[in-house]
């Protein structure tokens, strides 16, 4: 009796410093993630030391990329309303595609972009724009898949950093009756028109290095 | 009749060990310093293509290993290089995508991404075994490669070996400083 009684100690001991050593995880990854953005007094945010830009208001959730993959960082926001009710936002230094003359390229992503998803994207208009001070492809897409009851709207920009294609690219999930929700686009449009390099990218670098290197 | 058979199951146990230790060294270890193995492979360019004739002595190459045409990882791999090739292409550096799809099927795969590299075809699994890519062990044995970026340099010794998802960000690095080591030689 004795020992059964010490056992439920033990493990309820065990299972207190789990939950001690869980929440502290916790306040390790939410300090890491808060410590991303900081203010300024333009109204903007810096994004570690690499760029600022507009964020967006109150009920948008950030989301970073740690471990390097298909976009860099950028923002999500849940909807009400049926499944998949939601619009992200994200900064993409490898967007889909591969062609470095942005009409063709946004063609390529339009042709991957949601094919997981079984929704071809079909470009509706392009026009031509500027952001981060440099010339930019606006690209609005959509496509639906009335299997999976979905369909997605997209505004993706495209530009150069030296010869390299990233994109800032905004996307909205609705079921197929779902009502898209513009003014989303809106603070979008803000995010991108604000987007500053605080310094070189990575491509503008290796391209300068091998350009020394060649001599 | 008890002690036949325990020492029966001794038997069949110590002999799937051994086939066991010896496909992993069969599979094993080409490693970073090691001589380029060399190739021949049927490929996308309507000819075949030959390391000993093709790259070594002129180019470094990255050998982009993939388990299959169009599966989505894959697919990624060979986009990847393709955004960087005019980075590697001014670093004096070649690409070659291989599986174990055949030449049509490779065919349709580079046209539909328009790649502007070859993809060769290892149909069978030797190329596969020299480096170090079949057999796969997990999750299940396949046949398919797994997916592997080798670097050998232009003087054909391997420079550099990582397996899954390739870090491009670190290979060019690396390619600058290659191509800095092998500056005016």
């Amino acid at each position: 009796m004795k020992s059964k009684t010490a056992s439920k100690w033990i493990l309820g001991i065990f299972m207190l410093a789990m939950i001690g050593f869980s929440l502290g995880g916790c306040a390790t990854t939410g300090e890491k993630l808060k410590s991303a953005l900081t203010a300024t007094d333009r109204g903007t945010v810096l994004y570690e030391d690499k760029y600022e830009f507009k964020p967006p208001p109150q009920g948008w959730s950030m989301m970073r990329n740690l471990t390097g993959g298909d976009f860099e960082f950028g923002f999500l926001k849940l909807e009400k309303g049926e499944f998949p009710s939601q619009t992200t936002m994200f900064y993409d230094e490898e967007p889909f595609g591969s062609s470095r003359d942005l009409e063709t390229r946004a063609k390529q992503y339009s042709t991957f972009f949601l094919v997981g998803r079984g929704i071809s994207m079909e470009i509706k208009k392009m026009e031509k724009g500027e952001v981060a001070g440099r010339p930019a492809l606006a690209v609005h897409m959509e496509g639906e898949n009335p299997y999976r009851n979905e369909k997605a709207k997209s505004t993706v920009y495209f530009f150069k950093t030296g010869e390299y294609v990233v994109t800032l690219a905004c996307t909205q999930w609705r079921p197929m009756n779902g009502t898209w929700d513009l003014e989303l686009f809106n603070i979008f449009e803000g995010f991108a028109k604000s987007f500053k390099f605080l310094k070189s990218t990575f491509y503008e670098e290796m391209e300068q290095k091998i350009k020394k290197l060649k001599g | 009749m008890h002690k036949k058979t325990v020492l029966a199951l001794a038997v069949v146990s110590i002999l799937f060990l051994l086939i066991f230790a010896l496909g992993n060294a069969w599979a094993a270890e080409l490693k970073v310093g090691d001589e380029a193995p060399g190739f021949i492979l049927s490929s996308t360019l309507d000819k075949d293509v030959n390391y000993y004739r093709d790259y070594y002595g002129k180019y470094h190459l990255i050998l982009t290993f993939i388990a299959n045409a169009f599966g989505p990882n894959c697919t990624d791999d060979v986009i990847g290089h393709q955004r960087n090739l005019y980075l590697y292409e001014r670093l004096n550096t070649k690409v070659l995508g291989v599986n174990r799809d055949d030449v049509v099927t490779n065919k349709q795969f580079v046209q539909a991404l328009s790649l502007d590299f070859p993809m060769g075809s290892s149909v069978t699994a030797r190329v596969g075994q020299e480096h170090g890519v079949y057999p796969t062990q997990e999750p299940y044995p396949s046949p398919r490669f797994k997916r592997r970026t080798i670097i050998f340099d232009k003087a054909g010794i391997v420079r550099y070996i990582k397996d899954g998802s390739p870090d491009y960000k670190e290979i060019l690095n690396f390619l600058l400083n290659l191509e800095e080591e092998f500056k005016g030689k």
